[in-house]
């Protein structure tokens, strides 16, 4: 259902596909499709929690002697969906963003919801009994950092490891605020200051 | 005399575009923005339909409009900062700069936020405002390291650099104690400085 709902969305916009074309285009009856999805934007998030949750385990599993954000990167690497098929559906599913406004607040609803658990787990790492600005904020900034990698995959060539663009980005991040990890790629993309 | 006549239209229009704006937070926050047409608006404020798309191309516009303004600011203050300054303190001390201002508006931004908060469509028009202001961001920050065009590096510092503007908005908006917004700004930054400048910031291999 999901496969073909994203399909659709992707090809003929979010707003103009209705429950009924997705129930024809998976072959069962609107019915069932209103039972697993009470929603249209529901098919699009049914598995984001399932995979935020997956995320935060790993990230709580990174070594503790990783710094916040090395670990935050680690978790993200390791829980990236980097197969054709993911790939294909992160695909569509930024086509059908592009359609529609109502599914970019959407969106951007559903990013909060999962930066706030990310800094519930970012808390719980450093053992604080509830998260403060600052896990908000970490939460926020790597979570657009592994956007942007992803993006970045998005719109590249297939054949790109998107781990490595994550790590790439993370880097860049550390570089901005004169991090060690900088040293090697400031070398390489040194600019010209006035 | 014509110099006054021309000023006092300038007035007027400010005054007027003004009376459209006011007017519409209020019934945003009456109604919810989805549960207001421009026509209610402009009746509000006491101005024909069509004299509301003179000021405003369109609904969103009212509330957003202004970030326009708010940009060609940043664009105006982040280029004077100090040489030797790194670019995150030039983005934190360019916020900074701005913070009076944005002081002024605080009872404005809340009615924004409100506004914004009752419909999904609304917060869909944000979102593409800020991409817009974030490839803006970049393009100023890209001048300033020399470049002709914006690299990923800038367009990430201009992210990451808005993320922590609109976190160290949302604690002053929240939160009546932090009466310095300059604070909620340096704080915000020295936040990320502090996770980011001790951190690898990537699996060590």
């Amino acid at each position: 259902l999901r496969d073909a709902a994203l399909l659709l969305f992707a090809t003929r916009g979010y707003e103009a596909t209705t429950t009924e074309e997705i129930a024809d285009a998976a072959g069962v009856s609107p019915r069932t499709v209103f039972r697993y999805f009470p929603t249209k934007d529901s098919i699009l998030y049914f598995r984001e929690d399932e995979w935020v949750i997956g995320f935060i385990e790993n990230f709580l599993g990174q070594p503790a002697a990783f710094g916040e954000v090395e670990a935050m990167c680690a978790a993200f690497v390791a829980s990236v969906p980097r197969d054709a098929r993911g790939r294909r559906a992160q695909s569509r599913y930024r086509q059908a963003v592009e359609s529609s406004l109502t599914l970019r607040g959407l969106e951007y609803d559903h990013q909060q919801m999962a930066i706030g658990m990310i800094a519930d787990a970012v808390a719980q790492r450093r053992h604080q009994e509830t998260r403060d600005e600052g896990c908000d904020l970490l939460a926020a900034v790597a979570t657009l950092t592994y956007r942007r990698a992803v993006q970045r995959w998005l719109d590249g060539p297939a054949r790109a490891d998107v781990r490595t663009l994550i790590t790439h980005e993370f880097a860049l991040l550390a570089e901005l605020f004169g991090g060690p990890v900088a040293a090697t790629s400031r070398r390489r993309s040194a600019a010209p200051r006035p | 005399v014509s110099g006054s006549s021309t000023s006092r239209r300038a007035v007027r229009k400010a005054e007027t575009q003004t009376a459209l704006r006011d007017a519409a937070l209020e019934l945003f926050a009456e109604f919810g923005y989805d549960g207001v047409t421009t026509e209610d608006i402009a009746e509000r404020a006491g101005v024909s339909a069509r004299t509301f798309f003179r000021y405003y191309p369109t609904k969103e516009s009212v509330l957003l409009g202004g970030q326009l303004d708010w940009y060609r600011w940043f664009a105006e203050v982040y280029p004077r900062q100090p040489v030797g300054m790194t670019d995150i303190e030039a983005v934190c001390r360019t916020f900074v700069e701005l913070a009076p201002d944005i002081m002024q508006r605080r009872e404005r931004l809340l009615a924004y936020e409100r506004a914004v908060a009752s419909s999904p469509t609304l917060r869909g028009h944000v979102q593409d405002y800020q991409s817009v202001d974030r490839e803006n961001i970049a393009k100023v920050i890209a001048t300033r390291r020399g470049l002709d065009e914006p690299d990923e590096s800038c367009r990430l510092l201009a992210s990451v650099g808005l993320c922590a503007f609109r976190a160290a908005l949302d604690s002053w908006l929240a939160d009546r104690q932090t009466a310095d917004f300059r604070r909620a700004v340096t704080d915000h930054f020295r936040v990320l400085e502090t996770a980011l400048a001790t951190d690898r910031g990537q699996p060590r291999s």
